[in-house]
């Protein structure tokens, strides 16, 4: 065999190796605002479009919103961001079924622009995670992302 | 070790092994080298294979015979792990079904991590000295977030101590819905000066102490802990 078809052989192993392992480095998921619930379902004037969730109720509203958890026996927790159109408060959690054992952090977003990292750095095997956000009367919660760690979609 | 540490070090392994046998294959000599030289020696070592196999020597032809029975062995071991993987409705399972099920978890399990990594907190908190102007400060600006409308009625504390960068609150709660309004309101109202938060549960199953702070280190793990 020639030296340099061994090279590129060689060489495209390496580029195999390097991207497989960039592949599990984090598992990007983003989700529309509208996925989130208003907490205070008797509440009027929250609406859900293809855009998020705005409040127009006349007074905040704490929305609840879904957090797939693919990795569920890390404990190394996972990190989130969200985007609303005014600065809002949300925060992470990761407590026990019955809310009584766990931690969470908070952040506060920028407007029209993804907030800081919501970075949890510790999680209980299996337990659920919660992103909520308080929204301001005319704020609209538009989208939230989340990145799990590696060994996500494999059985666990 | 984690089977995803296991899986890690075949891995290892198994890339170890590869790139040895890579640089060997790379340092080797050319099987054919550019030269013309070198194709016609190619040529020739291909020509002069014997056209019928070789007398063998009776006990190779004897090892050939036992690596055949091995081998056939070995098929048939197959043939039966594949049968295995074959669920109820006759659809092929992938892989090994033991990997295609969830292992069961333990709640006891699922809490111990939580109550391991809470306590490194309180730990934290006790351990911490205490600047006066600081805490005074934030547990009156916790204590005004008690205050606040929709947490009065569904819960109490009982009792808040800060220190340098980590307060402790003691709180009494009616139900579960009334814990999880104390940790909306605390966020809400205090979020931007302490927006770490970890709770445990208290002394009767109405009550939790809830850490609050402003630095992640003291929030987070001691150890490497598992993914």
């Amino acid at each position: 065999m020639k030296k340099n078809v061994k090279l590129y052989t060689f060489g495209g192993l390496l580029m195999t190796l390097f991207f497989a392992h960039s592949a599990f480095a984090y598992d990007y998921k983003v989700f529309a605002g509208s996925e989130c619930q208003v907490n205070d379902q008797a509440a009027t004037g929250v609406s859900y479009y293809s855009t998020g969730v705005s409040n127009n109720s006349g007074a905040g509203q704490w929305v609840t919103c879904p957090v797939v958890r693919d990795n569920s026996f890390n404990l190394d927790g996972t990190w989130l961001r969200a985007a609303a159109t005014v600065a809002t408060s949300c925060y992470v959690d990761n407590t026990n079924l019955d809310g009584t054992l766990g931690t969470w952090v908070s952040v506060t977003t920028g407007a029209n622009a993804y907030s800081a990292f919501l970075q949890l750095t510790a999680s209980g095997s299996s337990t659920p995670y919660s992103l909520l956000c308080y929204l301001a009367n005319g704020s609209t919660l538009t989208a939230y992302q989340t990145a799990e760690y590696d060994a996500t979609d494999v059985g666990n | 070790m984690t089977p995803l540490h296991q899986l890690t070090l075949m891995g290892a392994i198994v890339v170890g092994v590869a790139s040895s046998g890579l640089t060997a294959w790379l340092m080797s000599p050319d099987s054919s080298s550019e030269t013309t030289e070198g194709l016609a020696s190619y040529e020739t070592s291909y020509s002069e294979q014997p056209a019928l196999p070789p007398q063998r020597d009776p006990a190779v032809a004897e090892q050939m015979m036992k690596m055949r029975a091995q081998i056939a062995a070995m098929d048939k071991r197959l043939v039966e792990l594949a049968s295995e993987n074959v669920n109820s409705s006759g659809a092929p399972v992938m892989g090994n079904s033991a990997q295609t099920e969830p292992p069961k978890v333990q709640p006891d399990d699922t809490n111990q991590a939580l109550q391991q990594h809470v306590a490194q907190i309180a730990n934290r908190f006790q351990m911490e000295e205490t600047d006066a102007a600081w805490a005074d400060n934030v547990a009156v600006e916790i204590q005004g977030a008690f205050l606040a409308e929709g947490i009065l009625g569904n819960s109490s504390l009982n009792n808040v101590d800060c220190r340098t960068s980590l307060c402790k609150l003691d709180v009494s709660f009616n139900d579960i819905d009334g814990l999880a309004n104390v940790r909306n309101k605390l966020v809400e109202t205090v979020g931007e000066t302490l927006p770490y938060g970890a709770i445990q549960p208290g002394g009767s199953d109405n009550e939790v102490t809830i850490y609050l702070g402003n630095k992640s280190e003291a929030f987070a793990p001691e150890t490497s802990v598992s993914r």
